[in-house]
């Protein structure tokens, strides 16, 4: 499964003890978050032959190691970048250092509530032969405030049906929600090192396409939207979009070939609307130039008449003067 | 104080949700003040589950939920009073954090936190708006208070002695907005305390969309009376003030016309439509209401014949 795009995820040695859970923290610059995401892991905590907790810094400059001691106090292993390899690597690098069974990466600013890892972990057990488990996510924002939920997948928490076609048509989940079995990485391999933004996103499609998803109604992650976030910096220079249109020709070479054609084309039309929703934001806020950069993309995404009108009206909207003050940056 | 009206199948959840934060007996008065609900039998529900640590009380009569909820005041004995309908639930963690603002704030007379909305299966669908980040006491409560109603009742929690000195809910409402009169009439008497964290559950059903005074317009006269309430009760809130209050009030009776389109209640629609009107004629106002119009329009050109008769005939 494993190509030259997609890292090896070698198996855990014979002889070093496997803890069910791994839980796994990215962090990049995102210190000052880092002591509440420690600590609703710890307060729910199974004990140190039960969980490896650990964070991987991609080389930040703002100290997440004293965060750790100070907050871990010697239970939250550290690992730091010997310098800074951009996110999905360090992703690559969370999921090397991994010893448990299931795989929890939880980036340094996101969130669980409490609940989180038992409830997630009856789903491996009532259904073993699922390969991921995701719940539903709360959105929140810098501060922490809830600002809204993800939608509603299914009723009833169970396996997910038809995730393969939901999952391929669009990203709709947030990476604190999901929590794969270890053994699914080293058969799939790692995060595709192509891209930038949208790694997780491949990543679910192609857990769809070989083992059954479990999903929990309960919303217990909680994901940080904050401008400092690699997500906000992206966003800005709508790099996001020209790497969603990456994602979606690497998913085309590997969905079934039936359906391959029409999921990628319902990928492309949400992300070209997605473009055009954030550019008319943009606009509205007098971010003028990201304003244009997605409609540009929009418009290169799905030349279609409904894009290109959309396109049009964000390229007007940044010539007429703003009603809100522009963003700081 | 927990009062039920035909909903005993969400009882042992609200119920629930308070045992598991419990203190106790001596800290902590736990009542069901039933409206003689006939279809249900919430007495069962508080004897399984409550397993004698709460008591039930049950009306002679019914008397409609305002009265129901003036009986839940005259029965409390707490310093604390926290209204939950037997519908909806608080989150680990609510007495806690609401407790302890009147604790370091003599002052405050009541105090919220944002709402959860769940669905009639229980599933989260929004939270309510963010005033402020940061909890604290709000610095322009009546303002805040009498523009919206900024939170639902389970969020809210009153001392005793301001609803002695104030009075309990007005029986003229008789659908909806005596809590909201309540906690504006608070609000000019008192400071409020505002914690943004979401810790309480309130349940949207879908039948309350009939029976809840939609078709007769009844809401929308509620929500008028309310406004009027307090603004007979101070008159030195700013017209501003009062004038965000109707278009905001405006825009939800748009709101429920659109459920009504969504229902195809077309009664319904055009009360609502009407009373929105009535209460408001700002320039949001007024773009909704010819844009649902329109909406409603397509709605009904694109029903099938069976539902248009003097079509079908033709």
């Amino acid at each position: 499964m494993t190509t030259e795009y997609r890292p090896t995820i070698a198996a855990v040695p014979l002889g070093v003890h496997r803890p069910r859970w791994s839980v796994m923290i990215p962090t990049y610059q995102c210190a000052r978050y880092l002591a509440d995401t420690l600590q609703a892991v710890l307060c729910q905590d199974p004990g140190h032959d039960a969980m490896q907790i650990e964070v991987v810094d991609d080389h930040s400059t703002d100290d997440p190691e004293t965060v750790t001691r100070d907050v871990g106090g010697g239970r939250v292993g550290f690992f730091r970048q010997p310098a800074n390899v951009g996110h999905a690597r360090n992703f690559e690098t969370c999921l090397r250092r991994s010893r448990g069974q299931l795989v929890h990466l939880l980036h340094g600013d996101d969130g669980v509530r409490d609940g989180f890892y038992a409830t997630m972990e009856r789903a491996f057990r009532t259904a073993p032969s699922i390969g991921a488990a995701f719940c539903r996510q709360i959105i929140t924002d810098a501060d922490g405030n809830w600002v809204h939920i993800s939608p509603l997948e299914q009723d009833q928490s169970g396996v997910i049906e038809g995730w393969l076609d939901r999952i391929a048509s669009g990203q709709r989940l947030q990476t604190p929600a999901m929590v794969v079995r270890r053994e699914v990485y080293e058969r799939l391999g790692g995060f595709d090192r192509r891209l930038t933004w949208t790694e997780d996103w491949e990543m679910w499609v192609r857990i769809a396409m070989h083992f059954p998803v479990w999903y929990e109604t309960a919303p217990l992650a909680l994901y940080r939207v904050h401008s400092q976030s690699s997500s906000g910096r992206q966003i800005n220079t709508a790099e996001t979009i020209r790497d969603v249109r990456r994602a979606i020709e690497i998913l085309r070479a590997y969905l079934p070939v039936e359906r391959a054609d029409a999921l990628a084309r319902q990928a492309i039309h949400a992300t070209a609307h997605a473009a055009i929703r954030r550019g008319r934001r943009f606009a509205a806020s007098g971010v003028r130039a990201a304003a244009r950069a997605h409609a540009y993309e929009a418009v290169r995404t799905e030349a279609s008449p409904g894009v290109i009108a959309g396109a049009a009206r964000v390229m007007l909207a940044t010539l007429l003067p703003t009603r809100r003050p522009p963003e700081a940056p | 104080m927990i009062p039920t009206y035909h909903c005993a199948d969400y009882l042992a959840h609200t119920l629930r949700s308070v045992l598991r934060q419990d203190p106790g007996p001596d800290a902590m008065q736990i009542e069901v003040v039933d409206d003689r609900s006939e279809r249900d039998d919430p007495e069962r529900v508080v004897r399984d589950v409550g397993g004698g640590r709460v008591s039930f009380f049950r009306q002679p009569k019914n008397v409609g939920h305002v009265r129901n909820f003036n009986t839940c005041l005259d029965r409390a004995r707490g310093r604390l009073v926290h209204l939950l309908h037997g519908d909806d639930a608080v989150l680990a963690g609510f007495y806690n954090a609401m407790a302890v603002p009147f604790r370091e704030n003599p002052d405050i007379g009541a105090a919220f936190c944002r709402t959860i909305y769940m669905d009639e299966r229980g599933h989260w669908t929004s939270f309510s708006p963010l005033l402020r980040s940061g909890r604290g006491v709000l610095p322009d409560a009546l303002a805040v208070m009498a523009a919206r109603q900024p939170a639902q009742p389970p969020s809210v929690v009153v001392r005793r002695d301001v609803y002695e000195r104030l009075g309990g809910f007005d029986r003229r409402f008789r659908t909806c907005a005596e809590d909201w009169e309540m906690y504006a009439r608070i609000a000019a008497h008192y400071a409020i305390w505002y914690e943004p964290a979401a810790l309480a559950l309130y349940r949207r059903r879908p039948d309350s969309l009939t029976g809840r005074g939609i078709r007769d317009g009844q809401n929308a006269r509620d929500a008028r009376l309310a406004i009027e309430t307090y603004q007979r009760h101070d008159p030195s809130l700013p017209p501003d003030v009062t004038r965000q209050a109707r278009e905001l009030a405006a825009l939800w009776m748009l709101m429920v016309a659109r459920r009504a389109r969504d229902a195809r209640d077309d009664a319904a629609w055009l009360r609502q439509i009407w009373e929105a009107i009535r209460t408001s004629r700002s320039r949001p106002v007024l773009g909704r209401l010819v844009r649902e119009s329109a909406a409603q329009t397509r709605a009904v050109a694109r029903r099938p014949a069976l539902d248009r008769p003097h079509e079908a005939i033709t």
